[in-house]
């Protein structure tokens, strides 16, 4: 399960070449390194993304290296681009838009279309506790570890309040929420 | 089904119901206080060696339940079968016994006897039952130690944090080797790094010693650890969740 959510591939790319020069392949291990719990990086996405931070001049082509199979471009911070750096670790990140998440959307719909919302919920919860315990029983290797593990129990928490908070609504909205089914013309056998 | 609880018994040493047996049955339990009803019919078991959580939001009936399953309070409909004892057959004095013996319990803030030490406080569940002192003294000091208490032994408890106050209410109620412990909100009034330490001191003292937990909680990230939880609202069990 993917516990760290999308993050800017440049940003990160650019954050992994404050260590040194370095080419595609080895930045795509970084990275996935790094994030470990995170989609791994994929290797056309990391080379289209050098291509156009070279263009927007925030990385250079250091040299080329030729070995066994392929030449390998290896590619170094420009001073724009190690200012980029700083100024992406020194801003906030933008909290979370609310209402996008598969969580809400999914509620939504079942409660527009009539479709169980509270059963929803209640499986939703069951699964979301699971995958707490689950990660309660890992101990995290190193700091870094132990910070993205609090993290995922955090947001795990965060939704398993907001799913009690819905399941309480929905229990004392429930005619409403069969209104809403209703006059949206959605419950199933209702459309002509 | 026994009824008898004998005066004179050894206080336990280790688990001796064989797993998979149950150790706990509510069923049907109803309870309210004047007309404010607290539990509408519930039913809970809980297996041997199985950590079961009680979540709900405030107000639920979790503790209600908690203290009519541990025989602290008598349901006024349905039945409570605890290691095998009717608790609805058993006078206050005979569930009192079965408490001391075979039942710890943990609550909120501790409840230790404010005039008695922690080592007294510990040692009291023992010498209640007849124990020899100074072993019961030594079985106390034990009990502090693995508790990370040790070094509030001769304090009583206004001279101990909160922290140290709740791992002292752990050792008292592990001093005995329980079968079944019963704990309330036991991390409610620490803080999070206090409450996740004694929490793994609990759960990894009941898991060694094979007996089996009742977690009364609100709070996600303690009913996550369990091996079970069971939703309570208002008063009304809504799910079952296997964990483990």
């Amino acid at each position: 399960m993917c516990i760290v959510g999308v993050v800017s591939t440049s940003d990160v790319l650019l954050a992994l070449l404050v260590g040194g020069p370095s080419h595609g392949y080895d930045l795509k291990r970084c990275h996935d390194t790094w994030f470990d719990q995170a989609k791994p990086l994929a290797f056309g996405q990391v080379y289209a993304t050098l291509a156009r931070l070279e263009r927007d001049g925030l990385v250079a082509i250091a040299h080329t290296e030729a070995g066994s199979g392929p030449e390998r471009t290896i590619y170094e911070l420009t001073p724009g681009g190690r200012e980029r750096v700083d100024a992406w670790i020194g801003t906030p990140a933008e909290p979370a838009p609310p209402g996008a998440d598969e969580l809400i959307r999914k509620t939504v719909a079942a409660i527009r279309l009539g479709l169980d919302p509270a059963g929803f919920v209640a499986r939703q919860r069951a699964a979301h506790l699971r995958r707490m315990h689950a990660l309660a029983d890992v101990a995290p290797s190193d700091l870094m570890a132990s910070l993205v593990r609090e993290h995922a129990i955090a947001h795990l928490d965060a939704d398993l309040r907001w799913l009690a908070a819905a399941a309480e609504q929905l229990s004392a909205g429930a005619d409403d929420v069969a209104r809403t089914a209703t006059r949206a013309g959605l419950t199933p056998g209702s459309s002509s | 089904m026994s009824e008898h609880i004998d005066d004179h018994r050894p206080p336990p040493i280790g688990p001796r119901t064989a797993a998979g047996d149950t150790v706990l049955t509510v069923t049907g339990v109803q309870h309210a206080y004047r007309r404010t009803v607290a539990l509408r019919g519930v039913d809970l078991t809980v297996a041997a060696g199985e950590v079961v959580a009680v979540s709900g939001p405030s107000g639920c009936g979790k503790s209600t339940l908690l203290h009519v399953a541990s025989g602290l309070l008598v349901a006024q409909a349905g039945q409570v079968s605890l290691l095998g004892h009717d608790l609805t057959r058993l006078d206050a004095d005979r569930r009192a016994r079965l408490r001391r013996r075979e039942v710890g319990i943990v609550l909120q803030f501790g409840q230790l006897v404010p005039e008695l030490t922690a080592r007294d406080n510990v040692a009291l569940p023992l010498l209640l039952d007849g124990a020899e002192p100074a072993g019961a003294g030594r079985l106390a000091e034990e009990w502090l130690a693995r508790c990370g208490a040790d070094d509030v032994a001769g304090a009583v408890p206004p001279e101990m944090s909160g922290g140290q106050a709740q791992r002292v209410a752990v050792a008292r109620a592990l001093v005995t080797g329980p079968r079944l412990v019963f704990a309330d909100e036991p991390t409610g009034s620490l803080d999070s790094m206090g409450g996740k330490q004694l929490l793994t001191l609990l759960l990894d003292a009941v898991r060694e010693g094979g007996a089996s937990l009742v977690l009364v909680t609100h709070d996600n990230t303690v009913a996550a650890k369990a091996d079970r939880e069971v939703r309570l609202v208002d008063g009304v069990v809504t799910s079952h969740t296997v964990l483990r």
